[in-house]
């Protein structure tokens, strides 16, 4: 996958996404692993954009379907909780200002 | 859902009738992908363990992160498979029915929007377009700030420190509104050479905590053969305004753009 932020700065292109979340393919040095953990974090909410339909990476209670039989009811609020220990826990509050500015 | 059963059935996604099982596709718990064929359709889907899918199991595992991107990710693999040969419906997570008869009733009962979903997304493909507010510059933001003091009164320290975060605010408000004129200008330049558009949720903050604030996250459907056209508007559109930061993602099986979220809507009425 193609690291954020091409020549322009502008436009990031990802053409095969998403990285499978935890796969540790990202470059060596905290700034890169947490750089990698949130690039698969986000990958990974782009992703359940699409396949739990919009409206769910917010916050609150979402209904998924069991086609022919009752609707289950979840919630991802603890996506966002998780999201943001991850982010502690991967080291991103160490990041150097240039790269939380891209 | 009773859980009696030791396996339900997992629903990938719809094609044509023609669409056959990639070889050695497996699924969200590693199972064989199989087809059911009605109604002129073709669903995949996969008999998974209650145990774990279940109505009752799902409820608790898809509030666990790594389960659920796990899951996610197997999911997104089996469909993108598929879409490689040929037009796909996906359909959404966590979509299941008892048995394959069921599938194939499901099929049936279902058949022209699923049919008419495949008709709009043949030959094309959903892209990602997602833009955030560039943040002011500190250089630029102290640039601004400097012509605009107060001449004749004396600024103590406090005092310019308010002037400062004052300026500050404004120049991030500022940076906001302009933002939202070129996210205006963005929708308005990439419709024309989509075939379609949805518009998602935004991403919380905390989700990705360097990237500033989003502003626009849309799904567009693109006809293979103008991918390169779109990429290049989005490119272009992205030099011409400065105020926003744009990423791009895709291609993308048309999940966007699939029968479900009608039907998911219509399933749950009692």
């Amino acid at each position: 996958m193609t690291p954020r932020a091409g020549q322009n700065g502008q436009v990031h292109v990802i053409t095969d996404v998403p990285a499978r979340p935890g796969r540790p393919d990202g470059p060596p040095g905290a700034h890169g692993r947490a750089a990698h953990a949130r690039q698969q974090r986000v990958a990974l909410v782009d992703l359940l954009d699409r396949v739990l339909g919009s409206g769910v990476v917010i916050v609150g209670d979402i209904t998924l379907s069991v086609a022919d039989v009752d609707m289950v009811t979840v919630s991802l609020r603890a996506l966002i909780s998780s999201a943001s220990g991850a982010a502690e826990a991967a080291g991103d509050r160490l990041l150097p200002p240039e790269e939380q500015d891209e | 859902m009773r859980d009696a059963r030791e396996e339900c059935v997992w629903l990938y996604c719809v094609a044509s009738p023609g669409a056959v099982v990639p070889e050695g596709l497996t699924g969200v718990a590693g199972e064989q992908v199989l087809s059911v064929r009605s109604a002129g359709l073709t669903a995949f889907a996969g008999l998974v363990p209650t145990a774990e899918f279940g109505a009752e199991a799902l409820r608790g595992n898809l509030e666990d992160l790594d389960w659920l991107a796990s899951c996610a990710e197997a999911h997104h693999q089996v469909i993108s498979q598929i879409t490689a040969t040929g037009a796909v419906t996906p359909m959404r997570l966590a979509t299941m029915c008892h048995t394959e008869q069921g599938v194939a009733d499901l099929l049936s009962r279902r058949a022209g929007e699923l049919k008419a979903a495949l008709a709009q997304v043949a030959g094309c493909a959903e892209w990602g377009v997602k833009a955030y507010v560039r943040e002011p510059e500190p250089a630029a933001q102290a640039a601004s700030a400097a012509p605009a003091g107060t001449p004749g009164a004396p600024a103590g320290p406090g005092t310019a420190y308010l002037l400062q975060r004052r300026r500050a605010l404004a120049s991030r408000e500022d940076a906001r509104q302009q933002a939202c004129h070129s996210a205006e200008r963005l929708i308005a330049v990439l419709e024309p050479v989509a075939v379609g558009a949805v518009e998602h949720q935004l991403h919380a903050a905390s989700i990705d905590p360097g990237a500033g604030d989003m502003i626009l996250n849309w799904s567009y459907l693109v006809e293979d053969s103008r991918s390169a056209a779109f990429s290049a508007a989005v490119a272009d559109a992205a030099g011409d305004l400065p105020a926003l930061r744009v990423e791009l993602t895709g291609p993308w099986p048309a999940y966007s753009f699939a029968a479900f979220a009608a039907f998911a809507d219509e399933e749950r009425r009692p």
